[in-house]
């Protein structure tokens, strides 16, 4: 029985006195694109933060690859592309290159047919691989410091898909980029998972987008309130009722 | 005087040869230091470190032996205080400074007062460095600069972003207590070279030099070793010929040389304003 790639039982987490996540309970597949929504504050990012074992839950257990994320070891099949920090990147004397490579510090890493190669050569085209996929091999030589919001971003995600993971967690990716990037930035998301198997976890505020992308909808506050496919959702007149506005916006532009 | 004559003391050449290892060892390491924002913990250490040779002064034991083990505890002492008790990295290294300090202190009058030995620790005496010191200088800073190339790229990764860093497998609490570790070695090193009072700036300064010119981050490296080392190749040349203090002159060289870099980088920006 293939072991789900993301899994999380009776998930409870808080900081001091303020609870931020009660009995989450949810499993993702190998191959699913979820979108990841809610509302500010409803707790998604801790969640993903959860799931990549940055935090330790109050309460219940959350997996990656069957393993709990406290003691995970096969960082080489996750990618993450962290929110994204403005201050993170202004100064720091790196390139591109050099901040795509930093994608492969994870212990093994696996390419070319899975044989797991190392080495320079093999780093080197990986970086090279990674930097095309997401067009910014031109500007490879280029300080961090130097580039535009949404180049950045656009670094960050190279370096998240330099090590060709199974499972790509992406929190908030296209705040601050234009439209048009965002849309390249989707697709290029879509067909890893379209065509490479590779699952997605994007957690989101465009809802105009994840409708068109994912095929699972995960929807927070500070419990599981939906996770099923986007049909389901449409379905669900409780949550129309109930999310109104919020869960036209995606229902309408999941049609378009 | 030129060179060559210069070349002829064993003295200067020991000097250069211990100042070299420790300028590469300072200036590797205060790339990470700062760029991780823990630029003050060499002054910190620093501290400790005169409280740790007061110790060793007043025990009768060669310093180093006393300052290497207090002087790294010290340095995971910072790191713990930081973690555990929610105290901000800056303010962690403070109380631990304020501690040295204050103990150094206090031993020193117990011990009769300030004397010509712990003062020669304070501003550095590299000119009297014997053979043995040059040996255990060049060892361990050969120690400390193939641990940083083995663990180049967690480093690295660890400085540009932390979490991004753990969640690739980086164990960031053992990269960071490795870091502190070298930290206080380094520190301890650089205390012949400049004095305890100027360690921070062999950290400090040749970072922020070879940020000026910064094409990458290896370039980035290679640039600071450079610059820290012509230092110390230059600072002991003129302390001897003009007779001053060679710590000191050392550090100001170097910070000469930040004048100059970041006086090339601003002026075409300088200029266009001026037109």
């Amino acid at each position: 029985m293939p072991v789900d790639v993301v899994s999380a039982h009776n998930l409870t987490f808080g900081y001091e006195t303020k609870p931020v996540l009660a009995n989450i309970s949810f499993s993702i597949a190998g191959g699913d694109y979820v979108g990841l929504v809610g509302p500010n504050g409803s707790g998604k990012s801790t969640l993903v933060r959860l799931i990549l074992g940055l935090e330790t839950p109050a309460a219940g257990q959350v997996s990656l690859f069957g393993a709990p994320s406290g003691t995970f070891r096969d960082w080489h099949r996750v990618g993450y592309l962290p929110q994204k920090n403005a201050a993170l990147a202004r100064f720091f004397p790196a390139t591109v290159r050099e901040v795509v490579a930093m994608g492969l510090v994870a212990k093994r890493v696996g390419g070319d047919g899975g044989h797991g190669g190392r080495g320079r050569s093999h780093a080197r085209k990986a970086v090279q691989r990674a930097m095309e996929l997401v067009d910014i091999a031109s500007i490879g030589d280029k300080l961090i410091g130097a580039l535009s919001g949404g180049q950045q971003q656009r670094v960050l995600l190279a370096r998240a898909l330099v090590k060709e993971p199974e499972l790509l967690i992406l929190d908030e990716p296209t705040i601050a980029i234009d439209p048009e990037i965002r849309e390249r930035f989707l697709d290029v998301l879509s067909g890893l998972n379209r065509e490479g198997g590779t699952t997605v976890l994007l957690v989101t505020h465009d809802t105009g987008s994840i409708g068109k992308y994912a095929k699972k909808l995960l929807y927070l506050e500070r419990e599981v309130i939906f996770y099923g496919g986007f049909d389901e959702f449409c379905l669900s007149e409780e949550m129309t009722k109930l999310f109104g506005v919020f869960a036209q916006h995606l229902i309408c532009h999941r049609h378009e | 005087m030129d060179i060559l004559d210069f070349l002829q003391y064993s003295f200067i050449l020991r000097a250069l040869v211990a100042g070299s290892f420790i300028a590469l060892l300072c200036a590797s390491l205060g790339v990470i230091l700062v760029l991780k924002r823990l630029s003050l913990i060499g002054d910190g250490l620093a501290h400790v470190t005169f409280g740790s040779v007061a110790l060793g002064l007043a025990l009768r034991v060669q310093p180093i032996y006393v300052s290497m083990p207090v002087v790294a505890l010290s340095a995971l002492a910072i790191l713990k205080l930081a973690e555990k008790a929610r105290v901000y990295s800056d303010a962690a290294i403070g109380i631990v400074s304020a501690f040295g300090i204050s103990g150094g202190v206090v031993l020193a009058s117990i011990a009769g007062g300030f004397n010509v030995d712990l003062l020669s620790y304070l501003f550095g005496n590299i000119l009297s460095i014997t053979t043995g010191e040059v040996a255990v200088s060049a060892l361990l800073s050969l120690v400390v600069l193939a641990v940083i190339a083995l663990r180049y790229s967690a480093l690295l990764s660890l400085a540009f972003d932390e979490e991004f860093a753990r969640t690739s497998g980086v164990r960031a609490s053992r990269i960071n207590a490795l870091i502190a570790v070298l930290t206080a070695v380094t520190v301890v090193l650089a205390m012949k070279l400049v004095g305890i009072m100027l360690t921070s700036a062999l950290l400090i300064i040749p970072a922020l030099c070879a940020f000026q010119a910064a094409r990458s981050f290896k370039g980035t490296l290679v640039f600071a070793a450079a610059t820290a080392v012509a230092s110390v190749w230059a600072g002991i040349f003129l302390s001897f010929v003009l007779n001053l203090p060679t710590g000191a002159t050392i550090v100001l060289l170097n910070f000469a040389f930040f004048l100059v870099l970041y006086g090339i980088k601003a002026a075409p920006a300088f200029l266009s304003r001026l037109r």
